[in-house]
């Protein structure tokens, strides 16, 4: 089974600016993306080896209050990235 | 969050850090900022301590570098150092005379991607009146330097800086601007009390009467020219400051938010600078103030421990009604003090309001504020 596995572009800069903010930036295309200390979890677990299901599970065990919505939002916020060209697809064989 | 002293949010890293990469330049304008300077040792990093900063920059995810002078294209390792900025995640923009730049240099800039600006100081609308502060044969190769950059799809802006010698030519500096050479705008400043300008400034500091000509033909230049036309300082900058200010005294408005502390410089909560000896400042303009050595000193721990540093994001604190030349001064709610590095080197001490922001001062010398003496 082949799955695609969300992973970070390795060109885009995580800035943690502040405790609660952080800048996910583009240098090559001068762009950048505000994120909350959430998105800065998910933007650290895009290795290419979890699943945006592994890592909706990571964040419900990691963050307090989360939502039932959680899943289908984190799902469009690493679209959303990907729409950007933040993150790409990892083609994972492993069955 | 790192808080300051002063209670001001202050990022873990700076954005943007501006450095001076060289110490020489192939002009000597009458006005520098750079040069001339008695607390500052003219000495210049070789390649390799640059390229182990950017590698330290790079850990502190700052996003861009300003590459100044000197005169920037005057270095022939520039393509290593833009390489090191590219590889470091980062961008980058370059302030220029614009007298060196070439074909290859341009092509190399483009091929980065990473160039946000090139910044080409022109003074006249004619040679006569650029090499006035800036010398013989500048103003036709940094016409030829701006035509190369756009030649190869480089974003240039133009910054023209006023003094006593081309304050009778904005007009036509903004015609051959903005009609003859078809740049979408340009920013303006002023002259200011630094580096050579002090030994110059007989010479070169606008007057009273020169800074009301300023003001008045630079508001109606940017209203002919919608938008194309900004500054950050300098009469165009006043002007609008000064109108906000005097429309708020006449109402009776409620003191602005950032007015009456010495608040008018908000860039050591972002940025910091670094000189070309490798000495870590918090502004080009307070380039006395010596925070720490690139390569010897954590950038982070300059930023984030340094008590200088800290003293100088504290200023805010600092209420104008505390100063004397300040007492009863009916601005002292909409004022904020303007420009750190420029109240040291008219007084001093840092911690005073400039005194060559002072409208009450500009006032009492004779000079009016435009728009309001255009609707009088």
């Amino acid at each position: 089974m082949h799955s695609k596995n969300p992973v970070a572009n390795p060109i885009v800069v995580l800035r943690k600016e502040f405790d609660d903010w952080a800048v996910l930036f583009n240098p090559d295309t001068a762009e950048a993306v505000g994120v909350n200390p959430v998105g800065v979890a998910i933007w650290e677990m895009l290795d290419g080896k979890k699943s945006v299901e592994d890592i909706a599970a990571q964040i419900n065990r990691d963050f307090s209050d989360v939502p039932g919505s959680a899943a289908q939002e984190i799902e469009t916020f690493i679209e959303d990235l990907s729409k950007r060209g933040f993150v790409g697809s990892q083609l994972d064989s492993t069955v | 969050m790192q808080e300051s002293p002063s209670s001001i949010p202050v990022m873990r890293t700076p954005r943007t850090v501006d450095l001076e990469i060289t110490s020489r330049c192939n002009l000597r304008c009458s006005y520098c900022y750079f040069f001339d300077n008695p607390e500052v040792n003219y000495h210049e990093l070789p390649t390799g301590d640059w390229l182990k900063f950017f590698d330290e920059l790079g850990q502190c995810a700052v996003m861009d570098v300003c590459l100044a002078g000197g005169e920037p294209f005057i270095r022939e390792d520039l393509p290593e150092l833009l390489e090191a900025v590219v590889k470091n995640r980062m961008r980058f923009s370059i302030l220029s005379n614009g007298t060196l730049i070439d074909d290859i240099i341009a092509e190399f800039i483009t091929a980065t991607k990473r160039c946000d600006s090139v910044q080409v100081s022109i003074d006249g609308s004619c040679a006569e009146v650029h090499e006035t502060a800036r010398g013989k044969g500048s103003f036709h190769k940094a016409v030829r330097g701006i035509n190369i950059l756009r030649k190869h799809d480089i974003p240039v802006t133009v910054r023209v800086t006023i003094h006593r010698h081309n304050v009778h030519d904005l007009e036509n500096i903004a015609h051959f601007l903005l009609e003859e050479l078809g740049l979408p705008g340009f920013s303006t400043n002023a002259a200011g009390y630094f580096g050579s300008c002090q030994k110059n400034a007989s010479d070169m500091l606008l007057r009273v009467e020169d800074r009301q000509t300023a003001m008045e033909t630079l508001l109606q230049l940017e209203k002919r020219y919608s938008g194309r036309i900004t500054a950050q300082a300098g009469p165009l900058a006043d002007a609008h400051f000064w109108t906000r200010m005097e429309k708020a005294r006449k109402e009776g408005a409620p003191q602005f938010d950032n007015g009456g502390n010495l608040t008018g410089c908000g860039c050591p909560t972002n940025k910091i600078a670094v000189r070309s000896d490798g000495a870590i400042v918090p502004c080009t303009m307070l380039s006395h103030m010596e925070l720490g050595k690139i390569n010897q000193d954590s950038f982070q721990e300059v930023w984030r421990k340094n008590s200088a540093l800290q003293k100088l994001r504290a200023r805010h604190h600092i209420t104008l009604e505390s100063f004397e030349e300040c007492a009863g001064c009916k601005y002292t709610y909409y004022c904020t003090g303007n420009c750190p590095g420029l109240a040291f080197t008219l007084t001093g001490n840092v911690n005073q309001p400039s005194p060559d922001a002072c409208l009450q001062r500009f006032l009492a010398q004779g000079g009016k504020i435009p728009i309001l003496a255009e609707s009088a």
